[in-house]
């Protein structure tokens, strides 16, 4: 796993982050990727295509597809209640500008984590892919924020590339 | 000797140059000694173009026509200055403009040449199309219009070409045109083809900035053999010498004294109307500046308006909108000269000018006349004298500058400072030169009476009339010229505002149903909605003509090759398509042409023993039809052979011998992958890949194929489309909680089935039994893991779809109306999948996926025989949101 060490950017400038949670931990989103935040809609499903990739929503006129991001990390599923969030990020993929909507638990805050609060995640080994993880915020209280990389949450290329393998599944 | 020492010399040789005078053949002699000793370096080497031409300027006769030898070897050393030093304001990014050489011009403007390429590269097409529409038709007598069309076009691409700099592409031109007066136009279809394609790569090798695969002198030299039994002429080194400098070569025509002509437009109206337009913009421009007194003219204000004057001139002649033509060229040629600092721009030529755009004014004006009544212009006198006063005052310039020879160029323009253009004209009265006697001779007869000489004319005139068609009558029309791109988001704007309106209706509607005032305006608004949406919609709209014209050029091609004699015809070419559409189209259709040139039309000899005429013919038709437009490729050759499909169809296990298929079926069979009858595999088709692609590419615009074919007498395929890509009809289908949308053209009919219709072959595949033809049953919802509301297909409703030339049944839970949508893709970040192929947003404001027939029934077909697909792939199960 050839991550750490490469991460530049955030990492090394810190900045402000949208937190939320899924399943009690604390992850973080960089804030200027962030579009809006709304709660739970209609998403029309679109067959074939990976389960962590719920469908497509209808955001004034624009068709946005949708992503869970507890499926998309391989953590249990739960059903979606009047907490459960969707959080429309703007990331590049491929060159390509990509609007995308994040389905998670609950938005908490926007967190600012300058480059000394920012410390690289742990190397897990092969067993646990950290790649999407620019690292771990730091905050007054104990709480650790995990922040994550939009670019490499986002799937690559083909959308049927197998999603993170059962054996790495979180906790 | 370096290119740097090489521009030294040059460098002298330009200074001789400037000393030197037609007059003294001493100095001659010495510049052409200096050229001598230049020729001689092997420097040259790395530049042979340039090499050639100074070859060619030494041998020129000096002391015969020493004006020609300054011109040429003037030219000359400015071409190699600038393909030496690499620089100049040749906009040829290339490290090495010298690869142009000869065939570009050291002063060549890039503006003109990019206007010079959009131009003509649109031109270019209509040009073929003529030649090979006019190789079509056999009649007699549309040979000399034919002549006239290409000859007039050449000359406009010589000028033009001439005044942009792009010497190659004048000489080639020149040449042709020279051709072309020798041998007629149908001796010369390939020649002109090869014409065409050799301007084409050149402009494409201009905006690229790399150099042309072929000079000017090299394609001259190509073609000279083939062409055949060209005598070397005495007279092919004098015009290439006179073309070498365009710019300076005045044509000054023999006088002739005053005629009345008539003339007639041709081209298309259109496309003139437009021209009208743009030159009425054009002249309001050089108006508006010039009237913008007491100021002087800055290089730009003269090159906005040298500009200006040479578009109209190179639309007008397109047009053969002759008077218009002459007098912009008249008029632009001194303003080249104005620009070029060789005659100061007075008021005397401000006022030429403003005398220019009046003239044209009124020649548009007659022009638009005779358009929109479909009679011929006459030229009037008016045109005749102010050619005559340019002449006169370009005249007076040149003697002036006669007199003036030895002193530096720069000096000549301070010597017309008349203010005004009588004067200017005595000046050349006092100065006149002996050998310029016609003009006096020009004079005396354009006195004479014009009356008489009309009226002869009007009966030969008369009796022409008779032979000619009266042209239609066209209503002129307006234009504005708007970038596509603006144009596309208005109309994706548009579709969102369509769709949001009508979703305000449905919410006032059922809020506020009872209210007569909410009912009427929400009538109302619905009406103008949609209006817009179709107005909307036919802005995108563009005839298929250009379509068209180009697979003329590939049936011609094509035809050649194969040695047949094809005869294209069209039909229904002003029918109106969306530009997506017209641009998708282009692959299939050319593949198809060729087909039908290839396999349905036969040989000549095989043509004669049928008792068919000797010339096959290749038809295009295009018509609208209950919301679809139809094209169709008809040829009058062998047809579809039934029995020998079959039999290829079963040897490549497409079919099993006990299929009993219909004659469509069996057409059908063309399309499949890897299908060819053909014997053998030519360069043109038979490889069996092209009718594959030819299919996939029609269906993935929700359109369809289908072939009609007798046995000896010919077939047609037509293909039928969407009025436009951007908008899907179809039937919206309630399928688990979500909506699909089913696009109309595919839908056969829909129905509730009833258990007797249904069966079950090896306890697995559904077959629904339909007016006794039983078909496979396929249900939408199983195969993409939605839930269906029901398990029972009776209590579901079955759609019955076509899929290339089949039929096939789809299970959905219910059908809930026809409507008609923009089409939306589903994002980056679901790539083909497969069965949908995109999305609509439904007046409720849900997402409604569009079912791909084709692709799904493949799917569904596979989903059969495979058991259970991959879990991960049934997709997320609805209803928890």
């Amino acid at each position: 796993m050839a991550n750490s060490g490469e991460k530049t950017g955030l990492y090394s400038t810190g900045g402000k982050f949208l937190s939320f949670l899924l399943s009690q931990e604390q992850y973080g989103l960089e804030i200027l990727k962030v579009v809006e935040i709304f709660g739970m809609m209609k998403i029309t499903a679109v067959p074939r295509a990976p389960k962590y990739l719920k469908g497509v929503i209808n955001l004034r006129g624009k068709i946005i597809p949708v992503m869970d991001l507890r499926l998309r990390f391989s953590l249990e599923e739960r059903p979606y209640d009047n907490k459960t969030c969707i959080i429309v990020v703007t990331g590049e993929r491929a060159e390509q500008e990509l609007t995308v909507g994040l389905i998670v638990d609950t938005v908490l805050e926007v967190k600012d984590f300058p480059a000394e609060m920012i410390s690289p995640s742990p190397d897990y080994g092969a067993g646990l892919d950290t790649d999407f993880i620019i690292g771990m915020g730091r905050d007054g209280d104990e709480q650790v924020t995990i922040l994550l990389d939009l670019e490499k949450i986002l799937p690559a290329e083909h959308i049927d590339i197998p999603v993170t393998s059962e054996s790495s599944a979180a906790q | 000797m370096s290119a740097g020492q090489l521009l030294e010399v040059l460098d002298d040789c330009a200074i001789l140059v400037v000393m030197m005078s037609a007059g003294d053949p001493t100095s001659l002699e010495l510049v052409a000694d200096n050229l001598t000793e230049l020729r001689k370096q092997d420097a040259w080497s790395d530049y042979p173009n340039m090499a050639t031409s100074l070859s060619q300027v030494l041998e020129i006769n000096r002391s015969a026509e020493p004006a020609v030898f300054i011109q040429a070897v003037a030219d000359f050393i400015s071409h190699a200055q600038s393909a030496l030093s690499g620089k100049g304001d040749i906009a040829v990014k290339s490290d090495s403009p010298s690869n142009w050489a000869g065939d570009l011009a050291a002063t060549a403007d890039a503006e003109l040449i990019v206007e010079f390429i959009e131009k003509h590269t649109s031109l270019l097409d209509d040009f073929e199309a003529r030649i090979l529409q006019e190789v079509d038709a056999s009649e007699e007598g549309s040979e000399d219009e034919l002549q006239g069309f290409l000859k007039s076009y050449l000359h406009n691409v010589k000028g033009d070409a001439g005044s942009v700099g792009l010497l190659g592409v004048e000489k080639v031109t020149h040449w042709c045109e020279d051709q072309l007066l020798d041998h007629g136009p149908k001796a010369l279809t390939e020649l002109l083809l090869a014409y065409k394609e050799w301007v084409l790569s050149l402009c494409k090798a201009y905006s690229e900035g790399s150099a042309p695969s072929e000079f000017a002198l090299d394609f001259i030299e190509c073609w000279k053999g083939v062409v055949g039994n060209e005598k070397e002429r005495p007279t092919d080194t004098e015009h290439e010498r006179g073309e070498t400098h365009p710019k300076e070569g005045q044509p000054v025509e023999v006088p002739k004294p005053f005629q009345s002509e008539e003339y007639s437009i041709s081209g298309d109206t259109d496309i003139l109307s437009e021209f009208l337009i743009e030159a009425e913009d054009h002249l309001s421009q050089v108006e508006s500046m010039l009237l913008d007194a007491g100021r002087a003219y800055s290089l730009e204000d003269l090159d906005a308006i040298f500009r200006a004057v040479h578009s109209i001139k190179g639309g007008s002649a397109y047009f053969s909108l002759r008077e218009i033509t002459e007098t912009s060229h008249i008029t632009e040629s001194f303003m080249d000269k104005a620009r070029d600092g060789k005659i100061i721009f007075n008021t005397v030529l401000q006022e030429i000018v403003l005398e220019y755009v009046g003239l044209q004014r009124e020649l548009l004006q007659n022009a638009r006349e005779a358009m929109t009544n479909g009679t011929a212009l006459r030229t009037c006198e008016q045109v005749f004298r102010y050619k005559q006063r340019i002449e006169d005052y370009l005249l007076s310039v040149a003697l002036v500058s006669e007199f003036e020879s030895g002193a530096e160029v720069k000096d000549v323009p301070e010597m017309p400072q008349t203010t005004d253009a009588a004067e200017a004209i005595e000046i050349k009265e006092a100065r006149r030169v002996p050998e310029l006697d016609p003009i006096a001779v020009r004079e005396e007869k354009h006195v004479q009476p014009v009356t008489k000489q009309s009226e002869t004319e009007a009966v030969h005139q008369a009796e022409r009339e008779q032979d000619k068609k009266v042209p239609e009558k066209v209503k002129v029309k307006n234009y504005v010229k708007i970038e596509t791109e603006r144009l596309d988001h208005l109309i994706e704007y548009i579709g969102e505002m369509v769709i949001s309106s009508s979703m305000l209706i449905r919410n006032c509607r059922d809020l506020l149903g009872e209210n007569e005032a909410v009912l009427s305006n929400s009538n109302q608004l619905e009406r103008i909605s949609r209006e817009i949406q179709d107005l909307g919609m036919s802005m995108r709209l563009i005839p298929i003509k250009g379509l068209f014209q180009k697979m003329s050029r590939v049936v011609w091609d094509t035809a050649k090759k194969l040695k047949k004699d094809v005869r294209f015809e069209m039909e229904g070419e002003d029918t109106e398509l969306d530009r997506s559409v017209i641009d998708k189209l282009a692959d299939p259709l050319m593949h198809m042409v060729r087909n039908a040139v290839d396999h349905g039309v036969e040989s000549i000899q095989e043509r004669q023993a049928a008792g068919k005429p000797k010339q096959g013919v290749v038809k295009l038709s295009a018509y609208h039809s209950g919301g679809s437009i139809y094209i169709e490729i008809t040829d009058d050759g062998k047809g579809l052979n039934r029995e020998k499909l079959l039999a290829k169809a079963i040897e490549k296990g497409l079919v099993s011998s006990g299929d009993k298929l219909s004659d469509e079926e069996v057409y059908m069979l063309i399309f499949a992958a890897g299908f060819s009858t053909a014997e053998k595999v030519t360069d043109v088709s038979g490889r069996g890949v092209g009718m594959d692609v030819v299919r996939r590419n029609i269906e993935s615009m929700r359109g369809r194929v289908s072939i009609a074919s007798t046995l000896g007498g010919g077939s047609i395929f037509t293909i039928e489309l969407p009025l436009t890509l951007a908008i899907v009809e179809g039937i919206e289908t309630r399928i688990g909680s979500q909506s699909f949308i089913i696009p109309s053209l595919s839908v056969v009919e829909f129905l509730r089935p009833t258990p007797d219709m249904l069966m079950h072959a090896l306890d697995k595949a559904e077959t629904l039994k339909f007016r006794g033809q039983f078909l496979p049953l396929y249900r939408v919802a199983e195969t993409y893991g939605l839930h269906p509301r029901a398990t029972d297909p009776c209590d579901r409703i079955v759609m019955i779809v076509e899929v290339a030339g089949r039929l096939a049944a789809l299970l959905v839970d219910d059908v809930l109306g026809k409507i008609s949508a923009v089409i939306k893709g589903l994002g980056d970040l679901y790539k083909e999948v497969e069965g949908v192929s995109g999305c609509a947003i439904l007046p409720d404001g849900a997402i409604g996926l569009i079912l791909d027939v084709g692709t799904f029934v493949s799917l569904a077909k596979r989903y059969e025989t495979q058991a259970i697909p991959d879990s991960r792939l049934l997709g997320p199960t609805l209803g928890e949101c």
